[in-house]
């Protein structure tokens, strides 16, 4: 009795966590709802961008997604942001949402736009 | 003969102990002594906010005015170059808690008690690297031990002191990168 009670909690619990993003929603929300341009090739042209000298996406998260990254200015080492070799990655929306804007601003010093933000998910999900 | 075992029992574990004392160990202080390193970080929000990008650098190394600092409007806007402002309030002030809570100035451990001592009273550092007890440290390190591409910055605790994570700065656990056969850069 106990023991069906447990695997129905691990259960449930099993699918509250592995909820996935739903990719569609997510860049609707950066573009009010209007069907948000953007490409995995765009991703990846914009990836070694160097807007500012010296920063890309590449600076700090490298070339290879499934490798380590190490952080341009502290040298902190980065996990692979690859979801292929780290499954933890693209899981939970508000983490993609909270890291867009961070990286953005350290890259670009400004916020993306949705067309870029959808560029670079799409990248990083086929990569 | 029940007293050769004893003795040789209690002569080994005062050896330990002494020996422990004289490191940043968790053990010393779990038999009452004075922690020699800093409280080692355990909060996990703390280490995703602020760890993603840089060592985590325990609140412990710094006194609460500098957290203070740190953590204001304008320095979070501009965080060493970078506009780091939260958004999530909930997560801004459970981070202040933690960082004040557990500053150098309310720590009993030993390095962070140095910190303080080290600074005057209308100072607030806002890097660790500033801290006068830091800067007498790492003072003798050649600085092409430094700007190698393998450590960057004495702000790169990791590189060297191998146990950092763990808030033990000990000489022991240290480590430079390319220095060669062992040296004490440290002989205060």
């Amino acid at each position: 009795m106990i023991k069906k009670y447990l695997l129905l909690i691990v259960l449930a619990s099993s699918t509250v966590l592995a909820k996935p993003v739903d990719f569609d929603q997510l860049y609707q929300s950066w573009s009010a709802g209007k069907i948000a341009l953007g490409s995995a090739e765009k991703g990846r042209e914009l990836w070694n961008y160097e807007l500012i000298p010296g920063k890309s996406c590449a600076s700090c998260h490298g070339d290879d997604l499934s490798q380590t990254g190490s952080h341009v200015k502290t040298n902190k080492l980065i996990k692979p942001l690859s979801p292929r070799t780290n499954s933890k990655r693209l899981t939970k929306a508000r983490k993609i949402n909270k890291w867009l804007k961070r990286n953005c601003k350290f890259t670009y010093k400004r916020e993306c736009t949705p067309e870029e933000k959808v560029s670079f998910i799409e990248f990083i999900r086929n990569n | 003969m029940l007293n050769k075992y004893m003795s040789i029992t209690v002569f080994f574990a005062t050896t330990f102990l002494a020996l422990q004392s004289q490191s940043d160990s968790d053990l010393w202080n779990y038999f009452g002594g004075e922690s020699r390193g800093v409280a080692a970080v355990n909060n996990v929000l703390y280490q995703e906010e602020c760890g993603a990008c840089h060592f985590s650098y325990q609140p412990g190394l710094l006194p609460t005015r500098s957290w203070n600092r740190l953590m204001s409007r304008n320095e979070l806007t501009d965080h060493f170059g970078e506009d780091i402002a939260f958004d999530d309030q909930v997560v801004f002030n459970d981070l202040m808690q933690y960082l004040t809570a557990n500053a150098a100035d309310n720590s009993s451990y030993k390095r962070s008690r140095k910190i303080i001592r080290s600074l005057g009273a209308n100072e607030v550092p806002l890097r660790v690297t500033d801290t006068p007890y830091i800067v007498r440290k790492h003072r003798k390190i050649p600085n092409k031990l430094v700007i190698q591409k393998e450590v960057g910055s004495i702000a790169n605790c990791g590189a060297c002191h191998k146990s950092a994570d763990r808030g033990s700065f000990d000489d022991d656990n240290v480590s430079i990168p390319n220095s060669g056969f062992f040296q004490s850069w440290d002989n205060d």
